[in-house]
């Protein structure tokens, strides 16, 4: 399995170098040609010195490392066969994790006006943080790159008047902002020349009522959920234009929460059900917009479902201080984690490393839930309120497990350790090898902190 | 001062002083265990490393001759990136070629300093990118299917090993 390793002890003669450049000239201009078909890191490993290749990544912090598994094949598979299976590495990741800090640098976006309220954030496939703010009673959106360490710009400061606070989510992906607001419209932007500016590119109106949520695909669909009780879903073909595929209608309440993922939509609502759709376009209703019935409908929740999730073949779906985690092919329900009465959960996410769940409540608690040990627990019903503080601050972090052999990262001194200051984290989600926890504080300036977080076993 | 000479690839002749070519553990190697030293004509032969290429070794080598040796690396030290001299900077000022063949010459002659600042080099190119920025810097494709980033994401659940 390992094709490239990670270190030699004596120095490999390097092959393939230019074979006997006569001059300058040709040294340039045949360096060009191989460096034109391979960057410089694949060149080193098709030259023979795959070592060399990885001993440039070492140098490198995890962000850098989560951007470099995501620039293309090759370079994922090289980091997968050598930095990432080095002890070393994961020594460093969980040393950092029992040091109670997370082991992404903390990004903070500073919202430097006071009276800003932040609406929604979004994250695209690129990680770029996309903010949406009121500002004096004016919407904004701030970018913020993941990756970029804290540099942040505002993108878009609407011309256009909206109603006061009219604006309810962003979505991003593919080049693409989506805005929902409460009238039932979407607005489409494009942010072209490095997130400098957004541009109008449609305005969808085909939902009645509220906009709630607004997911990208994979695969070039944007789907939408509103209170008139549908799901609508429009796709972008390769040629730019837009097309409303289909609407979905079965839900006898407004949809308040969707997630999509492999050609699979899940929506959650006030009906207290949690319904699993077809993404792709139905074959025989083609060009028509003929109703189609879900795939599978669960049930079980005994209030409104405000928030899915899907990692198929599970999704976990949340109603109150409940959240049930399903396998949604078989549409039964598996677990149910049981939170504090009082404190109803706000949001939640996969862990994707590890195949976790991590909740927020009310009161701030944020709680890891191994989905492995959940599958292997004979319990029905995981009571997250038993669990015993580990800390005696209201943000400590809990962690669930059966087995009591799993560590968990908190902190002893929350003023220097605890990754996150004292402030409620408004939403989660899941990146490859962390999940993203944003928080907001409002003094002494309005601030959103981006927390990466990761979890070892 | 004794001086060797050194030969490229594409037949280009370099003089240089001894202990300057010392600095390649390969060329050292080669002098201790050949007894090389004392044959002033004796010509070495860098199959590898073209004209243009150990021009440039030599005048990093040169500039570096009174350097101590390198330190061996240590595991639990953090890999820095930020203690490249403004010199080593403004020495590898070069296009993303030369780079990689100033890195494959300081691998094969064994020159730890050079092969270092090099690989920092590189390393500061992609740090703090995102990984769109990291494809325009090296000129990369992505050619990840959804299906793909999907199924490598499942995969890639390095941490769960023991």
């Amino acid at each position: 399995m390992t094709i490239w390793h990670a270190s030699t002890d004596t120095p490999t003669p390097a092959r393939k170098v230019s074979p006997r450049p006569s001059n300058l000239t040709y040294l340039s201009s045949g360096l060009v040609v191989s460096l034109c078909r391979r960057d410089l890191i694949l060149a080193l490993v098709s030259a023979g010195c795959s070592h060399l290749a990885i001993s440039i990544f070492q140098y490198l912090d995890s962000a850098s490392l989560l951007a470099c598994s995501l620039v293309c094949v090759d370079w994922q598979r090289l980091l997968l066969a050598s930095i990432y299976t080095t002890s070393k590495f994961r020594r460093k990741v969980r040393q950092a994790i029992f040091e109670g800090r997370p082991i992404q640098s903390e990004l903070t976006l500073s919202l430097d006006m006071t009276r800003a309220a932040v609406v929604d954030v979004a994250l695209d496939d690129d990680f770029n943080i996309f903010a949406l703010a009121v500002l004096g009673g004016r919407p904004h959106v701030m970018s913020c790159s993941l990756f970029g360490l804290g540099k942040k710009r505002w993108i878009h400061r609407f011309s256009e008047h909206f109603e006061l606070a009219s604006l309810s989510c962003i979505a991003a992906g593919q080049s693409l902002v989506a805005l929902g607001s409460k009238d039932g419209k979407i607005r489409l932007y494009e942010s072209n020349h490095q997130l400098r500016n957004l541009k109008l590119i449609a305005v969808l109106a085909y939902h009645k009522g509220a906009v709630h949520s607004i997911k990208f695909s994979d695969t070039n669909y944007i789907v939408s959920c509103s209170d008139d009780m549908t799901l609508g879903i429009v796709s972008i073909p390769a040629n730019g234009s837009l097309i409303l595929s289909k609407r979905l209608h079965g839900h006898v309440s407004r949809v308040r929460s969707i997630d999509v993922q492999n050609g699979k939509v899940i929506s959650g609502s006030d009906d207290r059900s949690v319904k699993l759709w077809s993404l792709k376009e139905s074959s025989k209703a083609k060009g028509s917009l003929a109703s189609e019935k879900p795939l599978t409908t669960m049930t079980g929740h005994s209030g409104p479902v405000t928030g899915v999730q899907l990692s198929l073949p599970f999704a976990l779906s949340v109603a109150g201080s409940t959240v049930r985690l399903w396998n949604v092919l078989q549409g039964t329900c598996l677990k149910l984690l049981q939170h504090d009465e009082d404190s109803p959960v706000t949001t939640m996410t996969w862990i994707s490393t590890f195949k976790g769940i991590a909740t927020v409540d009310t009161r701030g608690k944020l709680r890891c839930f191994d989905l492995f040990d959940l599958e292997t627990s004979k319990q029905e019903i995981i009571c997250a309120s038993a669990i015993t503080d580990m800390h005696q601050h209201d943000n400590a972090v809990q962690h669930y497990s059966p087995k009591q052999n799993s560590k968990f990262y908190g902190s002893r001194d929350p003023r220097v350790l605890s990754p996150w200051p004292e402030n409620a984290i408004f939403k989660l989600e899941s990146i490859p090898h962390h999940f993203a926890a944003f928080s907001l504080s409002k003094v002494p300036l309005p601030t959103i902190t981006v927390h990466c977080l990761d979890y070892i076993h | 001062m004794p001086t060797i000479k050194l030969q490229s690839s594409d037949g280009e002749v370099f003089p240089v002083d001894v202990e300057i070519a010392k600095q390649s553990v390969t060329i050292k190697t080669m002098l201790d265990d050949l007894g090389m030293e004392d044959e002033e004509e004796e010509i070495v032969p860098l199959p590898n490393v073209n004209a243009a290429i150990l021009k440039k070794v030599i005048q990093w080598a040169t500039y570096h001759k009174d350097d101590p040796p390198a330190p061996e690396d240590d595991e639990n030290k953090e890999k820095r990136t930020d203690d490249i001299t403004s010199w080593d900077a403004d020495f590898l000022k070069v296009d993303q070629g030369t780079l990689f063949e100033l890195i494959l010459a300081s691998n094969y002659l064994d020159i730890k300093g050079l092969l270092d600042v090099t690989c920092k080099t590189v390393a500061n190119m992609i740090k703090g990118k995102t990984p769109e920025e990291i494809r325009k810097t090296f000129n990369i494709k992505n050619d990840f299917t959804p299906s793909e980033e999907e199924q490598v994401r499942k995969e890639n659940e390095w941490c769960e090993e023991k």
